[in-house]
């Protein structure tokens, strides 16, 4: 993904990022849906790298929903990108915490339901193997890591962008990068054994 | 190093299906529409319901928009400063502060009258905007 979804200064159909939010959070439905076909693409990435495939669209849905819901108290503090972003992990979290069940779990009801569902999608079952493989890893990392990587391969942030996002050095973030990669790594080897 | 660009390839790769086809983008859409319908019904329409009583009683939400206030502000002083101005053409007496006027008699009842006029509508403002 070479153009980033979480632009800090973007026009959206002509339309400053704020005077969207702000005509949003105004009850404008227009600005509304304009925010949401931009940002939808880099908060289903997000999920789609946290939670099982089956419930990718129902915690997008949340998402969105809560965004909706808050808009108004949104003050502008932050960038709606941080903020968006922030009510995405929040719903992760809770999609974990409200079924109650740990992530293993969730990952062995994934796989059965991709056994009974797809016998002769050899190809995608690969795929989705190594999805849940990746996820399992993600999971075991810090929180300062998954974000790393997440901001990297969900969103298609630029190292730069990622600095300036994050208030670091780019050779901060560069080093921080790759020790996420080897303790991914690492993780991804441990659960392999 | 070649190993952690292999995952970085995997991770890349994993994440390259995350994408919401349309029949998902359109479902969430229409969902989000229903409930923004919900949050926001419909305005009702008409200069007095919308306009005028519209900018003097904004909900609290709107209340926070900057616009929102001015409007609210400039309507209610504008309100504010035309019935003070009838309650002097109807309470005063010419030669004592008044202006000249049809009705130029003077009197308690009108300066009454307009006082609850004025407090019946500061009472409603401030009920109406807390919703």
């Amino acid at each position: 993904m070479n153009q980033s979804n979480y632009e800090v200064s973007l026009l959206i159909k002509g339309k400053s990022e704020k005077s969207l939010v702000q005509l949003a959070g105004e009850g404008n439905l227009d600005a509304f849906t304009t925010l949401y076909d931009h940002y939808l693409p880099a908060v289903y990435k997000r999920v789609w790298y946290s939670v099982p495939r089956q419930d990718v669209d129902d915690v997008t849905q949340n998402v969105f929903i809560n965004v909706l819901k808050s808009i108004q108290s949104f003050r502008g503090d932050a960038k709606f990108s941080t903020w968006l972003r922030t009510i995405t992990n929040r719903q992760i979290a809770n999609y974990y915490r409200q079924g109650r069940r740990t992530k293993k779990e969730i990952e062995w009801s994934d796989i059965e339901t991709k056994i009974s569902d797809a016998p002769n999608q050899l190809t995608n079952t690969a795929r989705e193997d190594e999805m849940i493989y990746l996820r399992q890893g993600l999971d075991q990392l810090k929180d300062d890591y998954r974000e790393i990587i997440l901001l990297r391969f969900a969103e298609g942030l630029k190292f730069v962008e990622i600095a300036e996002f994050k208030g670091l050095s780019l050779e901060a973030v560069k080093s921080r990068y790759r020790r996420a990669i080897s303790t991914l790594r690492t993780e991804l080897g441990d659960s392999a054994g | 190093m070649r190993e952690n660009l292999k995952l970085a390839q995997l991770i890349y790769q994993v994440g390259r299906d995350g994408v919401p086809n349309e029949d998902v983008s359109e479902r969430i859409r229409k969902t989000l529409e229903a409930e923004w319908k919900a949050k926001w019904p419909p305005q009702k329409t008409g200069f007095l319901r919308q306009g005028l009583f519209g900018w003097l009683s904004p909900k609290k939400s709107e209340w926070r928009s900057t616009r929102q206030r001015e409007k609210t502000l400039t309507i209610g002083l504008a309100l504010f400063t035309i019935i003070v101005m009838v309650m002097i053409v109807f309470t005063f007496p010419a030669d004592n502060g008044g202006l000249p006027g049809a009705a130029n008699q003077g009197g308690l009842f009108p300066l009454i009258v307009f006082s609850l006029l004025a407090l019946g509508i500061a009472v409603w403002w401030f009920v109406k905007r807390k919703r």
